[in-house]
């Protein structure tokens, strides 16, 4: 009787039919297309690519770094002559030099600026299609758990990063810059003061986000992981004792269709990768270029010039190592959350 | 260099004209004084001009704003100007007369670079009105 029913069970299973579930990466912005491989070829190999056809791009932003370092240069050459001078006109050279060096580095720095939170919208718009698709194949890979819990927290501290770039960090910037230009200006106590807490608020804001999001990604992988690992262990071991005969055969092929899912999930992570690296690259290096040229710069200026420009020239160097530390941390928490989603349960 | 030394020991030999003359006539002391700067910014002048020619190279090459570029240029030149003859009415025993120039000198400056603060206020503009 019993072997009656489940010659039965098994007759009316095996015409059941199969859907296949497809994850594929969604297709890179047009910007970013432009700097990726056409055909894939291995992931260290699309990377050196992407890195490649970023570098050839750099030409004009190199161009426009140096001119805008000679101009400074010639300003703090001029300007160098009065430092032997002790008069009233001292004070009021130096408000010129101020306002000369802010009229030359606040319209790059803009160009800049706007350049960072267009690629961390295009960064986070990515991540937002990006996610999802990871996510579910994690899920379909058994780690539920785990996946929900990543993609929550990576939507959410992608979404506050977002907003928060725009809406606080951005207006501090140009407040930081305008404060800058007056305290070389004029060099009141207070001014620096100012300055200095300005600084504070932005470099400890971002540092604090990046701690909060590496602490929750730990503990979340570690306990949400551990759980999932043991779910999935429980259900291959129930399916394996409850169906008799060929339960160990459908355990068995359970654990190839999760094998599956895990090779499509990571077909997908490895594009996705591919793609926020194209997204961030290009931006990176000409704020990068801008950066260095601005930091040499004020070395040379500094062996000549006086201690004002120098620092006002230093300060719009600190805004551009800003700016390149939050694109870094934008693209860190995509490239986190894909690998961590990418690894699957333990 | 030999021009440097040239004029060090004048200055010297000046001094030491000025230190004697001091003691009999100051007003040709003073006259010593102006006579001796006068020569030393002649000298200042030959120094001073491939420096000028080389920053309006970097000028050209980094493509700045030739109105910007003069009006440091003027401005510095009123500075350096205003300085010395500031001290020379200190030597000459009236300092608000100096002090006077210098408040002119730092009154021209300032009507010079108001373009200067007129660009960097629409740029601050343009920017914060496009946040």
């Amino acid at each position: 009787m019993r072997k009656i029913f489940i010659f039965l069970l098994v007759l009316v299973l095996l015409p059941v039919t199969a859907k296949a579930m497809e994850y594929t990466a969604p297709q890179a912005p047009l910007e970013a297309e432009r700097y990726m491989p056409e055909e894939s070829a291995s992931f260290s190999e699309d990377l050196w690519y992407v890195i490649r056809s970023s570098i050839s791009h750099l030409q004009p932003s190199i161009a426009e770094a140096v001119r805008i370092s000679l101009s400074l240069i010639a300003v703090a050459l001029l300007v160098s002559v009065l430092e032997t001078m002790s008069g009233m006109s001292k004070n009021i050279i130096q408000l010129v030099s101020a306002i000369s060096v802010g009229i030359l580095l606040i319209q790059p720095s803009n160009t800049l600026l706007r350049l960072g939170i267009r690629t961390v919208q295009e960064m986070s718009e990515y991540g937002k299609l990006l996610l999802p698709v990871m996510a579910s194949a994690m899920a379909a890979q058994g780690a539920v758990t785990t996946s929900a819990a990543l993609y929550t927290a990576t939507t959410l501290f992608s979404t506050v990063l977002s907003v928060g770039i725009t809406k606080l960090l951005i207006p501090l910037i140009y407040i930081y810059l305008t404060i800058c230009i007056a305290n070389s200006a004029v060099g009141s106590d207070m001014l620096k003061r100012l300055q200095s807490t300005a600084k504070g608020v932005m470099t400890s804001s971002l540092k604090a986000f990046i701690y909060i999001f590496s602490g929750y990604l730990t503990i979340t992988g570690v306990v949400s992981g551990t759980a999932d690992a043991s779910a999935v262990k429980a259900t291959k071991m129930i399916i394996s004792g409850a169906v008799p005969v060929v339960g160990k055969i459908i355990s068995d092929a359970s654990e190839t269709i999760l094998v599956g899912a895990g090779v499509m999930k990571s077909a997908a992570g490895v594009y996705g990768i591919i793609t926020i690296v194209a997204i961030f690259l290009l931006p990176f290096m000409q704020i990068g270029i801008q950066y260095l040229i601005l930091k040499l710069t004020a070395t040379v200026c500094s062996i000549f010039g006086s201690k004002a420009t120098v620092n006002l020239i230093a300060d719009f160097t600190t805004v551009m190592g800003f700016i390149l530390a939050t694109l870094g941390v934008v693209c860190l928490l995509l490239l986190i959350s894909t690998v961590c989603l990418m690894k699957g349960i333990t | 260099m030999d021009t440097f030394l040239k004029a060090t020991a004048g200055l010297i030999i000046a001094l030491v004209f000025y230190l004697i003359l001091a003691k009999q006539n100051k007003d040709y002391s003073l006259i010593l004084t102006v006579a001796v700067c006068c020569l030393l910014a002649v000298c200042l002048i030959g120094y001073i001009q491939p420096v000028v020619a080389f920053i309006s190279r970097l000028q050209i090459l980094g493509q700045l704003n030739v109105d910007m570029m003069k009006i440091i240029l003027k401005a510095v030149g009123i500075a350096l100007l205003s300085e010395v003859v500031s001290l020379i009415c200190n030597d000459a025993g009236n300092a608000s007369l100096g002090k006077m120039l210098q408040f002119l000198a730092s009154a021209v400056i300032l009507w010079l670079s108001l373009p200067l603060f007129t660009s960097l206020i629409d740029l601050l503009e343009k920017i914060l009105g496009a946040i």
